[in-house]
């Protein structure tokens, strides 16, 4: 049998999984994986911070519906890592992380740049692994990938020593890869199916909430087809946003906090409420007292550990939402399932607008963007830009699954570098970032990537000169005293677009708006939007009270 | 703040906890203890006693753990160590439905003054004289933690130097294991 060293078994294992782009940085102990992978089809995107690393396969991960896959040395370059793992955990993203560790000789002597990362990511990975011989790689990454990407997808995290990798050992790829005690469920139970059925087709106001497992399990098709058999309205939560097309007739807008006044009324009128693939998060319930007791409740999800997990629901599926909706769709569908459905008004679907006018606000630069009516991709980073996006942005043609954001871990500085993976993901499609001047600043060295490789989008930067998020917080809960959440003008953030090789321009009217994504969307680099924002407008908070 | 607490709180009801067992079979891999108990220590539920072995398959690892938490934490903690990769499969139950045994090393200090009232309770529970020196004396005893704790209420006032407990061997009375890989 052909010998073959350990970096280039993991290299063979990539491949062998498809892998054509991968996010990383080198150092010390990953250097023999480097060493190979300048002479494999697969294009390394060298960032400028592991974080970003770990964002890019994530957007990547988001935007193509495949594995990303970051590489990062041992010690700092691994807890780097460490924020982009949760973050993708949260939101259920595959992302598969390759860190490189001491040699095995070394391993718990403290030696330079150890550090137990397999333990660190315990609580934020799917799994991972700490590989210690050449002749488990190749199995090792075959179920890595497996583990990431079936089920609820999340990260797995795969730690080599630099010695494994350097190892010699006789490769066999006709390696069976089977996980004893991983067995997801994706066939939804018949009993239930039928009993869900039954309850929504027998509901006088059916309501349906969205999140984002319809896009990791692709069931946009069948929860429209649902929606227009039962004539329930769809709410969305954050994850959830691109679900559905904006313009769908049902389709009334977010639920929770900060989510649309018709999404809470509507679903405080409903009798029974069908969440699929959402998982009743704080945020998105407002409150979980009055929440139990809005309606009779249906939930499906692909992972048992959310069922009930904060609301007792009163028909649980466990389940790949794509299938469960099919078979709920096609019991409905048949005559006996049509005359039992109670016959409703076709809710009227209006996108919530933003009307407000006056000095920039961040709502009024959204809501420009959003009547533009493209087909970008959007992502956003964290903070109140962040909720307006997704409050207003309602373009017709927001591509479905592709509103890309941190819902789960609210991660500022996801942004930027998981724009660059979404376009990645999709070179034909224009990205847009809607970011914040503090969320940006985050990683902002990811701009120097942006460049070197190549990858351009448009970046929004929300300038409001404050951390808006915080100074909302501040004004409801902490008597407007406004804490360190200001950042005084003079940081120039086209300059520093220009300072990295790209372009940009600045915008003070909203007038001007509408030019400045023009040119930035022509542009052959990533173009900087620096919007000044003179408005510091809240975000309404929603609730159950009338 | 005590207002905003009280509903935080009140995700989950408010209950009294309870003690409950899990048996857990896994794969031998390293790792899944550290995996196991940190489901556990996060929501801040304590562990009475913690063992694993192996089983009579290899490859296939059994974890038995005692534990005190409320009814509607442990559902979410089963969920979640089920959810582990590495876990083959997670039970639980109430203390009546198996039974339970238990074995204890106590080192006593001996003089030929008490010699007769140790030897009672030594004999009567047949415990097991494993070291004996000058004025030493260390016994095994086994049975079920009810029993132990009855043993060394007794021989407390002989003065008890050291403690060692193996933790709480379980087993189901009724019906065949329920688990697969122990045949």
């Amino acid at each position: 049998m052909k010998k073959m060293c350990g970096a280039d078994i993991l290299i063979q294992a990539l491949l062998s999984e498809g892998v054509t782009v991968a996010f990383g940085y080198p150092g010390g102990a990953i250097l023999p994986l480097y060493d190979r992978l300048c002479n494999c089809p697969i294009r390394h995107i060298l960032v400028r911070h592991e974080q970003g690393a770990a964002h890019m396969a994530d957007g990547y991960a988001r935007a193509s519906g495949s594995v990303g896959v970051a590489i990062a040395t041992s010690g700092p370059g691994s807890t780097n890592l460490v924020t982009g793992l949760a973050t993708a955990y949260l939101d259920s993203s595959p992302v598969v992380a390759i860190t490189g560790q001491v040699e095995r000789r070394f391993i718990g002597t403290d030696a330079f740049q150890e550090v137990d990362i397999v333990g660190i990511t315990i609580p934020i990975t799917k799994h991972n692994e700490h590989i210690l011989s050449a002749g488990d790689i190749y199995a090792a990454v075959k179920r890595a990938f497996y583990l990431a990407r079936s089920g609820r997808p999340g990260p797995v995290l795969l730690d080599i020593p630099k010695d494994v990798l350097m190892e010699e050992c006789p490769f066999d790829p006709r390696q069976e890869v089977a996980i004893e005690g991983y067995n997801p469920i994706t066939e939804g139970h018949g009993g239930q199916i039928k009993r869900a059925a039954k309850l929504l087709g027998q509901a006088k106001s059916p309501v349906i909430v969205a999140g984002g497992g319809v896009i990791r399990s692709r069931a946009t098709e069948e929860l429209i087809r649902l929606s227009r058999l039962l004539g329930a309205p769809i709410l969305t939560t954050l994850m959830g946003k691109s679900a559905v097309p904006q313009d769908f007739e049902y389709y009334l807008g977010m639920i929770g906090m900060h989510g649309s006044q018709a999404a809470v009324r509507t679903l405080q009128n409903a009798d029974v409420i069908a969440a699929v693939g959402a998982r009743f998060g704080d945020r998105a319930v407002l409150s979980y007292k009055k929440f139990e007791k809005l309606a009779r409740f249906i939930q499906i999800d692909i992972d048992p550990a959310e069922i009930e997990k904060t609301v007792e629901v009163d028909i649980p599926i466990v389940g790949d939402a794509n299938r469960i909706l099919t078979e709920i769709n096609n019991r409905l569908a048949t005559e006996e399932g049509e005359a039992a459905v109670v016959p409703k008004a076709v809710p009227r679907a209006r996108p919530e607008r933003y009307e407000g006018s006056g000095p920039l606000s961040i709502p009024a630069v959204v809501q420009t963007l959003s009547d533009r009516g493209g087909d970008c991709i959007v992502v956003t980073d964290v903070g109140r830009h962040q909720i307006w996006a997704a409050k207003y942005y309602s373009s017709p043609n927001l591509p479905v699954g592709l509103f890309i954001t941190s819902g789960g871990l609210g991660t500022m500085g996801f942004g930027l570098p998981a724009a660059l993976g979404a376009k990645l993901a999709h070179p034909e499609r224009q990205v847009v970032l809607i970011t914040g001047d503090g969320s940006f600043l985050m990683n902002i060295q990811e701009l120097a990537t942006s460049g070197h490789h190549d990858i351009p989008i448009l970046v929004v930067v929300m300038n409001d000169h404050h951390l808006g998020m915080i100074r909302q917080l501040q004004d409801a809960f902490y008597k407007n005293n406004y804490a360190e959440c200001t950042f005084p003008p003079g940081v120039d953030y086209v300059g520093l677009a220009r300072a990295m090789g790209l372009d940009g321009t600045r915008v003070t009217d909203i007038g001007e708006v509408n030019d400045a994504v023009d040119r930035g969307l022509s542009s052959k680099k990533t173009f900087v939007i620096e919007c000044i924002i003179e408005s510091q407008e809240n975000i309404p908070y929603q609730s159950y009270d009338e | 703040m005590d207002k905003k607490l009280d509903r935080i709180l009140r995700i989950y009801p408010k209950e009294d906890e309870k003690e409950y067992t899990l048996y857990i079979l896994c794969e031998n891999k390293p790792g899944v203890t550290a995996n196991v108990s940190n489901v556990i220590s996060r929501r801040g539920f304590n562990i009475t006693s913690f063992i694993g072995a192996g089983t009579m398959t290899d490859d296939v690892y059994k974890i038995i753990i005692k534990l005190y938490a409320t009814p509607t934490g442990l559902k979410g903690i089963v969920k979640q160590i089920a959810k582990l990769i590495n876990i083959i499969e997670v039970k639980n139950s109430m203390s009546d439905e198996f039974v339970e045994y238990e074995m204890v090393l106590v080192k006593l200090t001996y003089s030929p003054d008490n010699h007769g009232d140790i030897f009672q309770v030594v004999n009567h529970y047949y415990g097991e004289i494993v070291d004996l020196s000058d004025n030493k004396l260390t016994v095994a005893f086994t049975g079920t933690p009810q029993k132990l704790d009855t043993i060394l209420a007794l021989i407390r006032h002989f003065g008890i130097l050291d403690i060692v407990k193996s933790g709480i061997a379980v087993m189901r009375k009724y019906e065949e294991n329920g688990i697969t890989g122990t045949p």
